[in-house]
Parts: C-alpha cells; sequence; structure tokens
C-alpha cells in the first residue's frame, strides 16, 4: 500500500508524471485490453475504449483519494467506459444495448483478431445470452482470472452474490453449450 | 455434446488477438494524445485585486481626460500670439502676406484700420518722391 501511495504521487509530480504514467499503461495495457475486449468484442472498439480509459485515468488522478486499490479503481473506469461505450453505440444506430452485443457476435467470425474456433465461438454466444451484470461477473472471473475481492471492489458486489452469479452463469452457458 | 462441464478440462480461451506491436506502440500513440500541462487559467472575476484594477483604470481615464482637457487650452493661441509670430518669428515678408490676401481681406482691412490726419500728413511729408509727381 505503502509503494502504491509512493506511485500515485510520482504519477502526480509534473516532474516525475511522465515516466510513472508509461509504467502504468505497460503494467495495464494488457489485462485492461482484455477486460474490454471481452465487453466489446471488436478490436478496434476495445482500442477507442482503452485509450478513452487511460486519458480518463490521466485526467482523474488528482481526485483519486485512495479509498480503493489503485487496480480496481482503473478497473472500474474501464468497465463504465465499455459499458458507456455499448449505450452510446446503441444509441446512434437506434437500437438496444443486446442487439449491439448481437451484432458484435455475429461479427466476430469475420474479425481479423479473433482465432477462435467452434466452441470459443459458443461460449461467446453462450455469454451474450446472460443478463449484462452475469455477463460481467462470469468474464471477470472465468476469462480473466480474478479473485472475487477484486471483483466486488470494482464492480460494488458483495463477494456471496457474486459467487451465486457467477455459479448461475456457468449454469446457464453449460445449459446453452449442451443445447446448441 | 450433453456433458459439457465449463470447469472441466482445460480453460477455453477467449480467442482474441490483437495486431503485431499493438501494445508496444500503444503506449506511444496513448502519450502523445494525453492533454499537456497547462498554465491554470484564473478567470478575471476570481482576482481578488480586480477592484483595483478597476480603480487603476478609472485614475489612468481621468487622468488622460485632464490632460487632454488641458493641453488643448494652452495649445490654442490667440490673435495677438499669432500676429506676433508672423512678425517676429516667421520666415515671411509683407510682400508673402499680401500676397495671400484676397479682395476680401483687403476691403476688410480698409474698414478696420482707422488711419488719422495727423498720420497721412506725417507719411506724406516723409515720402518726398511722391509729392514730387
Amino acid at each position: 500500500m505503502q509503494d502504491e501511495k509512493a506511485f500515485i504521487a510520482q504519477l502526480l509530480n509534473p516532474k516525475t508524471q511522465d515516466t510513472a504514467f508509461r509504467q502504468l499503461v505497460a503494467q495495464y495495457s494488457r489485462p485492461l485490453y482484455s477486460h474490454i475486449r471481452t465487453i466489446v468484442l471488436d478490436h478496434d472498439d476495445t482500442d477507442d475504449v482503452l485509450q478513452n480509459t487511460f486519458i480518463k485515468v490521466f485526467r482523474n488522478l488528482a481526485g483519486f483519494k485512495g479509498e480503493s486499490k489503485l487496480f480496481s479503481w482503473i478497473y472500474r473506469i474501464a468497465t463504465n467506459e465499455a459499458l458507456t461505450f455499448i449505450s452510446l453505440k446503441a444509441r446512434k444506430n437506434y437500437i438496444s444495448n443486446e442487439e449491439v452485443n448481437e451484432r458484435a457476435l455475429n461479427s466476430l467470425p469475420a474479425d481479423d483478431y479473433f482465432e477462435g474456433d467452434a466452441l470459443q465461438l459458443k461460449l461467446q454466444q453462450a455469454v451474450a445470452s446472460l443478463p449484462q451484470k452475469q455477463q460481467l461477473v462470469f468474464k471477470m472471473k472465468y476469462f480473466e482470472d480474478l479473485k472475487y475481492e477484486d471483483i466486488s471492489e470494482i464492480l460494488g458486489t458483495s463477494v456471496g452474490a457474486l459467487k451465486a452469479s457467477y455459479h448461475h452463469a456457468v449454469k446457464k452457458i453449460e445449459d446453452y453449450i449442451n443445447n446448441h | 455434446m450433453n456433458d459439457f462441464k465449463l470447469n472441466e478440462g482445460q480453460k477455453i480461451t477467449p480467442g482474441f488477438t490483437t495486431p503485431d506491436d499493438y501494445f508496444e506502440n500503444f503506449t506511444n500513440r496513448l502519450m502523445q494524445q494525453l492533454p499537456k500541462h497547462e498554465a491554470k487559467v484564473v478567470p478575471l472575476y476570481k482576482r481578488k485585486p480586480v477592484w483595483f484594477s478597476a480603480a487603476a483604470g478609472f485614475i489612468i481615464m481621468i487622468t488622460l481626460g485632464v490632460f487632454y482637457t488641458t493641453t488643448s487650452a494652452v495649445s490654442q493661441p490667440d490673435d495677438a500670439a499669432i500676429e506676433n509670430y508672423l512678425v517676429y518669428q516667421a520666415n515671411v515678408n509683407s510682400y508673402d502676406l499680401m500676397q495671400n490676401l484676397d479682395q476680401q481681406d483687403i476691403d476688410e482691412l480698409e474698414e478696420s484700420i482707422v488711419i488719422n490726419d495727423d498720420a497721412i500728413k506725417d507719411y506724406l511729408t516723409n515720402e518726398d518722391v511722391y509729392l514730387n509727381e
């Protein structure tokens, strides 16, 4: 925690900010990319959201009070940015968020940056059939291997509720794959 | 596939990939987009001595006003000053003056110049040339 405080101080100091922020981007860009990509699915959209996330982090660093871990704060921003992106896209095209997801899913086989096989694609379709909150929990736990405690801090949901949610998600996904 | 279990066997990855060197280039691309440090802009109304600036501006305006009023009054010379200047300072002789007089000026001069009889007599006495004619 002390290290994190020192690192945040470096991020806020104009003299060390550049180097510290580079370090932060190097550390977080890969896991955040994966996190955002599982939500928005398309590579170019992920790239946009990832950039917006870091810009938002940069702009709001001064307001970061250290009440939560830097890690969960950044993940929270990324999650919000990704969900907002989908909502905006839906509004722009006069369709629902679910339809945006469905379209992204349908174009996934043609995506240059998707190399999944039939089972991987089916898994994506199964996940997309879940309610949004269950989708998030499943993706963060199964694909990203995050701890329940961390997911709890990011999503603001109790660990118990997350475990129940994940359990339900797994059941539904297994049913979906077994029946499709 | 009726016995599919998610948590049995090898974990299924999402299957997403990225372009080559994506993350290497991403950092540089992002750093260029970050907002640069900007000088903090303090709104004028938040500045404490705004009343001071306003008072200073007012005083300058008043001073300039007074200055221009007084200098313009001084710079307007009276007739005597012009006359003295033309006679003693300016490089203007009688001929130049006559050249610039038109008929109306001459008529006005004739009316305004009062020559008494003694002056005429003195003039005629001293000007022999004319007496001889």
